[in-house]
């Protein structure tokens, strides 16, 4: 398998002018660094099956229509709305109605779970205590990182999408809605209970210093 | 009073400051007198600042574009 180069253009105008231009050097940059969120948001979407098929066509759409960006937003965000236009045409296409919620049903053991509370709503056990408290610490335990990124490579597709939109791209809600067509009590669901599943990551982690 | 349940629930949208006052208020309470939800939301609030910063290398499947470009001058044509 080819290992994606580092990034050749580090300045978003030069990449756009080069895009515009018909460069495919460019135009790999762009798949290079946009091909996994657009799968992410693809699957979230109209799921696994269609997912692939969707992300082809939209970079399809990318290629005839680069020369009409008019950077109104970043690349990024252009990139990222036309996959998702063309996951939801997809669905409607297929006549599906797949919701989100259905797709992401709530893991047991988590910390949502309703066995973990007593009939009062009170906790049955304590929360686990962590003896590496501080975020720099953390960010040392290069085994961590590994469990981590494994973790969110699994994630049901909604959850990694929404989380990823989120908290590491940084994504408003309204524009996650937009997105990934759900309302914005369930993007923030989403994002909760992925959260919650890399908690207990780390929680597991603290305890047993393995994944 | 809110439940040890209830502050699960919602302390994302506490910690995302999505709620209103009054629940907020009611979580703060709720804080005061848990120890062990105190201790959830801090360790909630780690996994938030940490993950990301972890997550850079969550793209690990390589990917080969100029294959994915030989696909879309294909369909194009």
């Amino acid at each position: 398998m080819t290992k994606s180069p580092p990034p050749a253009y580090t300045d978003e105008q030069d990449l756009i002018t080069a895009l515009v231009a018909g460069d495919d050097r460019a135009f790999c940059e762009i798949i290079n660094r946009f091909q996994h969120i657009m799968i992410t948001i693809a699957r979230a979407i109209c799921g696994d099956t269609f997912a692939d098929d969707v992300v082809q066509d939209a970079w399809i759409a990318i290629h005839k229509n680069i020369c009409k960006f008019e950077q109104r937003s970043s690349l990024k965000t252009w990139v990222i709305t036309i996959v998702s236009n063309e996951a939801k045409a997809r669905l409607r296409r297929e006549s599906r109605k797949v919701s989100l919620e259905e797709l992401d049903g709530e893991t047991p053991g988590s910390y949502l779970d309703g066995t973990q509370f007593a009939h009062d709503g009170h906790r049955l056990t304590p929360t686990p205590a962590w003896h590496i408290e501080s975020p720099e610490q953390l960010l040392e335990e290069k085994q961590l990182q590994r469990c981590i990124n494994k973790t969110l490579n699994i994630l049901p597709p909604a959850q990694k999408a929404a989380f990823l939109l989120r908290d590491i791209e940084q994504h408003s809600l309204e524009n996650i809605c937009e997105i990934l067509q759900v309302s914005s009590a369930n993007v923030r669901v989403l994002i909760h209970r992925a959260r919650l599943t890399l908690m207990q990551v780390i929680d597991r982690y603290q305890e047993t210093g393995t994944c | 009073m809110l439940s040890c349940k209830d502050v699960t629930a919602l302390s994302s949208d506490y910690l995302d400051k999505n709620l209103d006052g009054t629940l907020s208020w009611k979580i703060r309470l709720h804080l005061v007198a848990c120890r062990c939800c105190r201790r959830f939301l801090k360790h909630l609030k780690i996994t938030k600042e940490v993950v990301p910063q972890f997550a850079h290398g969550y793209e690990q499947q390589p990917v080969d574009a100029e294959i994915i470009l030989q696909k879309i001058k294909s369909q194009e044509e």
